[in-house]
């Protein structure tokens, strides 16, 4: 913690290594206590990918002849894993407890036939999350593939925070990042499903984008962020097809939340054109196997069941506006709709996350000059149109089968770009702030557990409509691993953690626990006078409210 | 068996059939039972006793006809056969007519709408009228003569929607899909009419003959007792696995689907009768007996 106070504090020394450690470890932690809360296979269509990744490290890599059917790809895996559909009777089904669910055996692995909808998918992910499957088996290979999974992701999301910090005023960027770390995305990063993997690198490519373009004429201090564009560009090509439009667009709002020239200025790097050339090759990749299996056998017939709702005749322009017409309708699944589908986070958390997103989408309108959010209002005009437009496309074919989560990636750039556009104001560090920063990170951290207590309550006794809290205690039908309550604690305390360490990062030197909330009115201690009066400014920061920068609040 | 699924592919039993020769599936449906040379040859997940056919439901078929004004009629092989093939145009044709004495006939024209082959419920028609003794010679038994007429690139429900909109129209469509949105045609067998009905099914079913073999149970309706225009579905399943627990499976399987239970489910949500009880407990004697070295 004391060597990211200090990269922190004395930019004179770049220390991004250390920061990155501890930032994978507390990712990794909350993704991993999100494994074991969400039942096996509890994770929206972890069962395609499940089997696609176990079929992917035993060499079957593309879709043969013949193996295509109605119902998706036919793979040769090991029973316990070809048998992962029967996983279901919860689904969809918030009432039911995980307890209805067959057990998966050890033993279980003679080869059988595994269908997945995934079949014609990119296998890098794949090829990394089936791993654990050729040395283990059963449940605990499962949990071994989420574990992988989860890893892969906190890299990206600790290398795109890692980034973030290098801004040359990160402040804004990096709290924005954090409050755009919704349950959702935390859920998310737990299970099988690249769908996580591409919100962090999306994240991450974008994070490290605008840090490369804000420190355009110091391109040696923020290597580690330019080898993070490449590595998370090398990664959405290689993720699922729809990666690449995300890596697009948060290209796209980067090189607009900056000046032209400063992004010409940028690609004549010599060092920025040698991250380019490094990204290509794997990038090339990615376009490779989308011919490939452009030309290669289907992937699937129709949509899963009970999603499916083909209008072959439907006018294309309708879809369009049926779309644009639900844009804030996904917020819920931006927040949180955990699950098949089936467990929207409760009211109190989707309340305090809806209000942060208004809160973000309607600063930028506050404060001018408008032209110094030009990355924003891209990103906010493709959050309207990408979706609808994408949707569009598949309506005919699939009907309506976007969710919420899919967006994501756009998501959370488009909220780091409020971060960015709200670079040139200074971060507010007097007392008052220091205080409200302290209820709201508290409130945050409470809703972060509750969302997750929330969730083990359904899958341990069933959400009814009593509020069946108690019966955790007296009669839960269903355990994690580690039990309930011992993974509730878990991550109360993680999430505390990542808390604190924004908190000192935000306001150094300042305790995030040891604050005037416990204290009589009127009396301030001397922890809360020198961060926000005494203290020197922080490097980056200008020297006054609005006045350096030009920037003016209204 | 807890823990494990069934996955079905919508692709059409020619599709399900090739998947289990090719190793694709475990077990596949069909309308017919596999020919000896079929069942020996299939491989696959099989071992070399090859395949082995087992009836598991009948699913009746009926003429399903949209006609303003008439809730019944009655037609013969002969007569369905001129319509097919537009040798009769019109509902008041002298041939229906005599057919059907009682009833008032409009001059309204006859429009043909059926599925292009190959398909399930062409066969039982073919095997009806060629039965019968008209002239009908399809080139398959699951495919229409070229001469019919109205022959449509549609799935079933489709059709019917087509039908639905079409005064005058007839179809070949199976019991569940016309229950009581169309009229049922009565068909003579034997020289008497029978109605499309479960229980007249049934006594068709449990009078037709059964054969029992050691790669098949087939099953046939009897026209003289009931109505026999119908499919049989029949499973198809290895006689031995080359994997004992994919064996376990299968048997697990098919010995749910010939459970009591599992036909009656059939029955109540997809107007599909049980084979008679002779053929079922052939086939679960079949089906238990999966690599016992039989």
């Amino acid at each position: 913690m004391s060597l990211f106070l200090r990269n922190v504090r004395g930019r004179a020394l770049p220390r991004p290594l250390p920061t990155f450690a501890l930032l994978t470890g507390i990712f990794f932690l909350l993704f991993s206590l999100w494994s074991l809360a969400t039942p096996l296979m509890g994770v929206p269509d972890e069962p395609a990918h499940a089997i696609k990744a176990a079929a992917v490290v035993r060499g079957q890599v593309l879709v043969e002849d013949g193996t295509s059917f109605g119902h998706g790809v036919h793979v040769r895996v090991p029973n316990y894993i070809a048998s992962l559909h029967a996983q279901s009777c919860y689904k969809f089904n918030r009432t039911q407890a995980a307890d209805c669910a067959a057990p998966i055996y050890v033993d279980d692995t003679f080869t059988n036939i595994g269908v997945t909808s995934a079949g014609s998918y990119n296998p890098m992910y794949y090829w990394i999350v089936g791993l654990p499957t050729l040395f283990l088996s059963g449940a605990p290979a499962i949990y071994g593939m989420r574990l992988v999974s989860a890893l892969l992701c906190a890299v990206f999301f600790a290398a795109g925070f890692t980034a973030l910090t290098e801004l040359r005023r990160p402040k804004y960027a990096v709290l924005v990042a954090a409050l755009a770390m919704t349950p959702m995305v935390l859920f998310l990063g737990g299970g099988i499903n690249p769908n996580s993997l591409e919100i962090a690198a999306t994240m991450a490519a974008f994070s490290g984008f605008v840090v490369v373009l804000d420190n355009r004429q110091g391109t040696k201090r923020v290597l580690p962020a330019l080898a993070t564009v490449a590595a998370a560009t090398v990664v959405l090509a290689n993720a699922r097809q729809i990666s690449l439009v995300w890596l697009l667009c948060a290209l796209i709002v980067g090189v607009c939340s900056f000046r032209l020239r400063r992004v010409v200025t940028v690609f004549k790097d010599r060092r920025v054109l040698t991250a380019v050339a490094l990204a290509v090759p794997g990038a090339l990749l990615g376009l490779l196997w989308m011919y490939i299996a452009a030309n290669g056998p289907a992937n699937v017939g129709v949509a899963p069941e009970g999603i499916a709702s083909p209008h072959p005749d439907a006018p294309l322009y309708r879809g369009f506006i049926i779309m644009l017409d639900q844009t804030y309708d996904f917020f819920p699944q931006y927040i949180g709709t955990m699950g098949w589908l089936d467990t929207p986070v409760p009211e109190l958390v989707a309340l305090v996350w809806g209000g942060l997103m208004i809160a973000g989408l309607v600063v930028p309108f506050c404060v001018r000059p408008l032209r110094n959010w030009t990355g924003y209002w891209v990103a906010l005009a493709m959050l309207y149109l990408v979706p609808a437009l994408l949707q569009t496309a598949l309506w005919r074919g699939m009907g309506f089968i976007w969710q919420g989560r899919y967006t994501l990636p756009l998501v959370v750039v488009l909220f780091i770009s409020v971060g960015l556009g709200l670079r040139k104001l200074r971060f507010p560090g007097g007392a008052l702030a220091q205080r409200i920063s302290r209820v709201f990170f508290w409130l945050i951290v409470g809703s972060h557990t509750l969302a997750f207590v929330y969730v083990l309550r359904r899958y341990v006794v069933g959400i009814s409509e009593i509020a069946n809290w108690q019966t955790l205690f007296s009669s839960p039908h269903w355990q994690p691993p580690l039990g309930w309550l011992a993974l509730t604690i878990l991550y109360l305390l993680v999430t505390a953690v990542g808390a604190l360490l924004l908190f000192r990062y935000l306001h150094p030197g300042t305790p995030l626990v040891n604050g005037s909330l416990f204290r009589k009115p009127g009396i301030r201690s001397v922890q809360d006078v020198p961060a926000a009066e005494t203290a020197p400014q922080e490097d980056g920061e200008p020297a006054a409210s609005g006045t350096a920068s030009g920037a003016k609040s209204i | 068996m807890k823990g494990t699924y069934v996955s079905y592919s919508p692709d059409g039993s020619a599709a399900g059939l090739k998947a289990f020769q090719d190793g694709q599936a475990q077990f596949a449906v069909g309308s017919a039972p596999l020919t000896d040379s079929q069942a020996s040859s299939v491989r696959g997940m099989c071992t070399t006793k090859g395949a082995m056919s087992i009836a598991a439901g009948v699913l009746p078929v009926g003429v399903a006809i949209k006609l303003k004004g008439v809730n019944d009629i009655i037609l013969d092989a002969k007569t369905l056969a001129q319509i097919l093939q537009g040798g009769i145009t019109r509902w008041n044709d002298p041939a229906v007519a005599a057919l059907n004495p009682d009833a008032k006939l409009p001059d309204v024209a006859i429009t043909v709408l059926v599925q292009e082959g190959p398909a399930d419920t062409v066969r039982p028609v073919n095997s009806y009228l060629k039965d019968a003794g008209t002239n009908w010679n399809p080139p398959a038994e699951d495919r229409w003569p070229g001469s019919v007429k109205g022959q449509v690139q549609s799935p079933p429900l489709d059709l019917a929607n087509k039908l639905d909109d079409t005064n005058g129209g007839l179809s070949i469509l199976d019991g569940s899909i016309i229950g009581n949105r169309f009229v049922a045609a009565q068909l003579v067998f034997d020289g008497k009419p029978q109605r499309l009905q479960a229980s007249s099914v049934v006594d068709a079913v449990s009078t037709g003959n059964v054969t029992v073999s050691a790669d098949a149970i087939t099953q046939e309706l009897d026209g003289r007792s009931g109505y026999a225009l119908a499919t049989v579905i029949y499973m198809y399943l290895c006689r031995q696995y080359t994997d004992e627990r994919m064996g376990q499976l299968v048997r697990s399987f098919g010995e749910s689907a010939l459970s009591e239970e599992a036909q009656k489910n059939a029955n109540a949500y997809a107007f599909v009768m049980s084979p008679s009880k002779k053929a079922m407990n052939e086939g679960r004697a079949l089906v238990k007996a999966i690599g016992d070295g039989q």
